[in-house]
C-alpha cells in the first residue's frame, strides 16, 4: 500500500473548494445473495469469482487484490482514511471482504460490502465526468467476465433499492469554510436536500462538518442515465464552488482584520504548538486553507491541506511513525509532522 | 388519481392490504386509522413498513413480525420481514417476488420505476434491443403523424431489421 494516495497528493480543477470526486457503481452477480444474506462459504466463492475476474483484466489498470483477513486492523484503518475502503467493509467480523485497488489508488474496488462489488474512482478535485469515465470502463472490463444481476426495469439490481438502476453514486469531497463561518451552510444544504442531494460530513453520518469539510452527493439512482446524474451533481457542485468564493470575499470585505488574525492565529499554533488533537488539527488546518486561497498564507497549496487532513488521521499518523501509538503519543507527533510539513513546504507567511 | 379507503370511504387509502384467507389472495386499499382497526387483516407488508425498514428503526420492536409466514423468495429464502428488519433485498432474485411491494417504494424514492441508464453490453443484448425498438416506435409514430412517410418507411425497415436480429 501506497503512503498516500493520488486524491491526496494533487490539486485538480476548482481545487480551491472541490478537494475530491469520486464516483461509486454497485454491481451484483447473478443468482448469488447479496452480502447480507451470504454464509461466509459462498461468500468466500464470490470473492474467488471476483477476483479471478481481476486476474484476467487487461494489466493496464495495474489492479491488485488485498484480501482483508491479510490485513492488520491498522492496515484496514488506513484504507478508510484514505476512503478507498468503506468503515463497513472493514468492521469485524471479517469474512470474505476484500480490495482491489490500482497503484495510484484512484480506483478502488470493494468485494463484499453491501453488494459483491462496488467499483469507486476517486479523483483530486472536481472531475465527475473523468471519474465515471473510469468507473464506466471498468465496468464494461468486469462484465465481460461476471454476470452482472439486471433487469430492464429496475436496471442494476443492488442490495438497497436505493442504489438500484445505475448503482450510481457520484460525490464531491468539499471544503466550505467561509460558508460555515457566515452561517449561511445550512440553509444552502437544506435547499440541496430538496433537490435529492445528500450532504454529509467528511467521514460520513456522525461526522458533520468537522474541519468544514463536506460530502455532497446524489440519493437518485434511478430514472436518469449516469451522464445525467454526473452532470446533475457536476452543476450543483459548481454552485456550492460559486457560493462558497463569493462567501470568502464577502468575509474578507467585511472584516479583514478579524479573517487575517483568525488564519494568522491558526498558523502559529500549527507551527509551533507541540500537542494537537485530530480535531483542533483539522479546525486550525480548515482556517490555515481558508487563508490560503485568499492569498493570506503564500506557498500553503490545497494539496497540502488535502494530504495534511489526510496524513493525520489516526491510523496514516501510526504508519508513518512506524510502530502502534497510544492517542498521547499520537497527538505528540500530529503536531511534530504538521510542523515539519509547514517548515519543509515554503509554508512560511 | 387516488383511491379511496374502502372501509371509511373517506380518507384517501394510504396501505394496500393483503389478506390470505383460505388460500386465497384479496386486496385491500385501507386509510392508516382503518387498517390499525382491522388488525385482522394482517399479514400484511405495506409501503410503510417497507419504508419503515429503509430508515433507521426508532426500536426493533416498531418493525412488527408483519409477515409471519408471508412470502419468501424461491432462490433464496429471504422474507419480507426480513426486507423490513434489514431494509435489504437477500438477492437479485428478489426483486421479481418482492416487487408489488417495494417497487412502490422504490418509486418513491427515486422518482421513477424505469432504469434508463447503461445496460451491460454481453448480458443485456436482449434489453438494449427492447430499448432500441421502443425508440424507434415512438419515431416512427411520430414520423406518420407529421406525414414524413419517407422517413417513416426507413424507421418501419430499421424496426423490421432489428426484430429479425431478436428472432435470429
Amino acid at each position: 500500500m501506497a503512503a498516500e494516495t493520488a486524491w491526496m497528493q494533487a490539486t485538480g480543477p476548482e481545487g480551491d473548494v472541490v478537494m475530491a470526486s469520486r464516483v461509486r457503481l454497485a454491481r451484483n452477480l447473478q443468482g448469488i445473495p447479496f452480502p447480507v444474506h451470504l454464509d461466509a462459504e459462498r461468500g468466500r466463492a464470490m470473492t474467488d469469482r471476483v477476483l479471478e475476474a481481476v486476474a484476467h483484466l487487461s494489466a493496464d489498470w495495474q489492479l491488485k487484490p488485498v484480501r482483508l483477513e491479510t490485513l492488520s486492523p491498522l492496515d484496514r484503518q488506513i484504507l478508510v482514511e484514505k476512503h478507498l475502503a468503506s468503515p463497513l467493509l472493514v468492521a469485524d467480523p471479517i469474512r470474505y471482504e476484500a480490495v482491489v485497488t490500482d497503484g495510484r489508488e484512484t480506483v478502488s474496488v470493494m468485494v463484499g460490502e453491501e453488494d459483491h462489488l462496488r467499483i469507486q474512482v476517486l479523483l483530486p478535485g472536481l472531475g465527475l465526468s473523468e471519474a465515471w469515465t473510469v468507473a464506466d470502463g471498468l465496468d464494461d472490463a468486469f462484465e465481460e467476465q461476471l454476470d452482472f444481476a439486471f433487469d430492464a426495469d429496475h436496471g442494476y439490481l443492488t442490495a438497497y433499492p436505493t442504489n438500484v438502476g445505475t448503482g450510481l453514486r457520484a460525490s464531491v469531497m468539499v471544503h466550505l469554510p467561509a460558508l460555515v463561518l457566515t452561517r449561511e451552510a445550512g440553509g444552502l444544504f437544506h435547499t440541496l436536500a430538496q433537490t435529492g442531494v445528500v450532504v454529509r460530513g467528511l467521514y460520513g453520518e456522525g461526522s458533520e462538518g468537522r474541519g468544514s469539510i463536506f460530502q455532497i452527493s446524489n440519493q437518485v439512482s434511478l430514472g436518469r442515465s449516469e451522464d445525467e446524474m454526473v452532470h446533475g451533481l457536476t452543476v450543483v457542485a459548481e454552485q456550492v464552488v460559486g457560493r462558497e468564493r463569493h462567501a470568502r470575499q464577502q468575509l474578507e470585505k467585511a472584516a479583514p482584520l478579524a479573517l487575517a488574525d483568525r488564519v494568522g492565529r491558526a498558523f502559529g499554533v500549527l507551527g509551533h504548538a507541540r500537542v494537537l488533537t485530530s480535531e483542533e488539527a483539522l479546525q486550525l488546518l480548515s482556517d490555515v486553507q481558508l487563508g490560503a486561497t485568499l492569498g493570506l498564507v503564500p506557498g500553503f497549496v490545497g494539496a497540502t491541506f488535502s494530504e495534511l487532513v489526510s496524513l493525520t488521521r489516526p491510523g496514516l499518523l501510526q504508519r508513518q511513525a512506524g510502530r502502534e501509538l497510544d492517542a498521547g503519543e499520537r497527538d505528540r507527533i500530529r503536531a511534530d509532522l504538521i510542523q515539519e510539513h509547514l517548515a519543509s513546504g515554503s509554508g512560511a507567511a | 388519481m387516488s383511491v379511496v379507503c374502502e372501509r371509511c370511504g373517506q380518507r384517501p387509502a394510504a396501505l394496500q392490504v393483503t389478506e390470505v384467507k383460505d388460500g386465497e389472495r384479496r386486496e385491500h386499499h385501507l386509510c392508516e386509522p382503518c387498517a390499525r382497526q382491522e388488525g385482522t387483516l394482517l399479514p400484511v407488508l405495506s409501503l410503510a413498513h417497507i419504508l419503515g425498514g429503509l430508515v433507521p428503526m426508532e426500536s426493533p420492536d416498531d418493525a412488527g413480525d408483519a409477515l409471519p409466514g408471508g412470502p419468501s423468495c424461491p432462490e433464496c429464502g429471504w422474507t419480507g420481514a426480513q426486507i423490513q428488519h434489514t431494509g435489504q433485498m437477500g438477492c437479485p432474485h428478489c426483486y421479481e417476488v418482492f416487487g408489488r411491494w417495494v417497487d412502490p417504494v422504490v418509486r418513491r424514492i427515486h422518482g421513477s420505476n424505469e432504469h434508463r441508464g447503461k445496460i451491460p453490453s454481453r448480458t443485456g443484448q436482449a434489453v438494449r434491443r427492447q430499448r432500441t425498438l421502443s425508440l424507434l416506435r415512438g419515431q416512427l409514430a411520430d414520423a406518420v403523424a407529421q406525414e414524413e412517410f419517407e422517413r417513416a418507411a426507413e424507421l418501419r425497415d430499421q424496426i423490421r431489421a432489428q426484430q429479425q436480429t431478436g428472432e435470429a
